[in-house]
């Protein structure tokens, strides 16, 4: 697992405070609750990038409906870029 | 070492330096050895207690007498949204011998600090001149922590690569 998967499982899960993690691996937990496991993380992992690029998704189409409706409006592509 | 404190106040016209005088001469305030460390492995800390950035080197002073000239550059620093009041604390401590590490400097506190749950990135570059009086090992690295216990702070994000140059100043 790399770096960014495992703290980003990490935060998905609800640990945010109690961990380091150095390079590939946890190198300190002093969270109160159990670690979880590589599986368990891998899985919040994959949630968090999903997460993550539904959220851009969603901006890139906010963004587009607004440039449609804006020109619907008669902002030529200049104007709208302008704003 | 040569020294340039044990040389005379003035020199008089037509003075001949002694070899003595001319070696301080020759040693004074030159760069004696530079070492030089990187490392690329990311960090990522949700903890107030300090732990390693892997950013550490090792010089070993020709002298009682030298300074150590200290830089340490973590270029790509960030600290997570999930939180307001997370960001990041960096210091850098110093170990002689093997005796255990102490603190010398604060090189950031409160960094990437914004009052809402923005991510935020950052660079930290810190300096300290040292007067370790000794010739034994001496090592130097770079320690985080989070200010707050809450979400991430990071270092090396991205894996773009922090360095640090220790240089033995002659005095």
């Amino acid at each position: 697992m790399t770096h960014d998967e495992l703290k980003n499982g990490l935060q998905q899960l609800g640990f945010d405070t109690g961990w380091v993690v150095t390079g590939d691996e946890i190198t300190v937990w002093t969270n109160s609750a159990t670690q979880p496991t590589e599986a368990a993380i891998k899985t919040a992992a994959t949630k968090w990038a999903a997460t993550v690029a539904a959220k851009e998704a969603a901006q890139v189409a906010a963004q587009a409906s607004a440039h449609t409706k804006l020109a619907a409006l008669g902002l030529t592509a200049a104007e709208i870029a302008a704003l | 070492m040569a020294s340039p404190t044990t040389l005379p106040a003035t020199f008089v016209s037509g003075a001949v330096l002694t070899a003595a005088q001319l070696n301080d001469l020759r040693g004074a305030f030159r760069v004696l050895q530079v070492v030089t460390f990187s490392t690329t492995t990311p960090g990522s800390s949700s903890t107030t207690t300090m732990n390693n950035t892997t950013l550490t080197a090792t010089i070993t002073p020709s002298s009682t007498s030298s300074r150590v000239l200290v830089f340490a550059n973590h270029p790509s620093c960030s600290k997570s949204g999930g939180n307001t009041q997370n960001s990041i604390r960096i210091e850098l401590v110093k170990d002689v011998g093997g005796a255990g590490f102490n603190s010398l400097a604060v090189l950031m506190t409160n960094g990437g600090f914004t009052n809402t749950s923005l991510i935020n990135y950052f660079g930290v570059a810190g300096l300290y001149i040292d007067s370790p009086a000794s010739v034994a090992a001496l090592t130097y690295k770079t320690m985080f922590g989070n200010a707050v216990a809450a979400a991430a702070v990071n270092v090396q994000v991205s894996s773009i690569r922090s360095l640090m140059v220790l240089m033995e100043i002659s005095t």
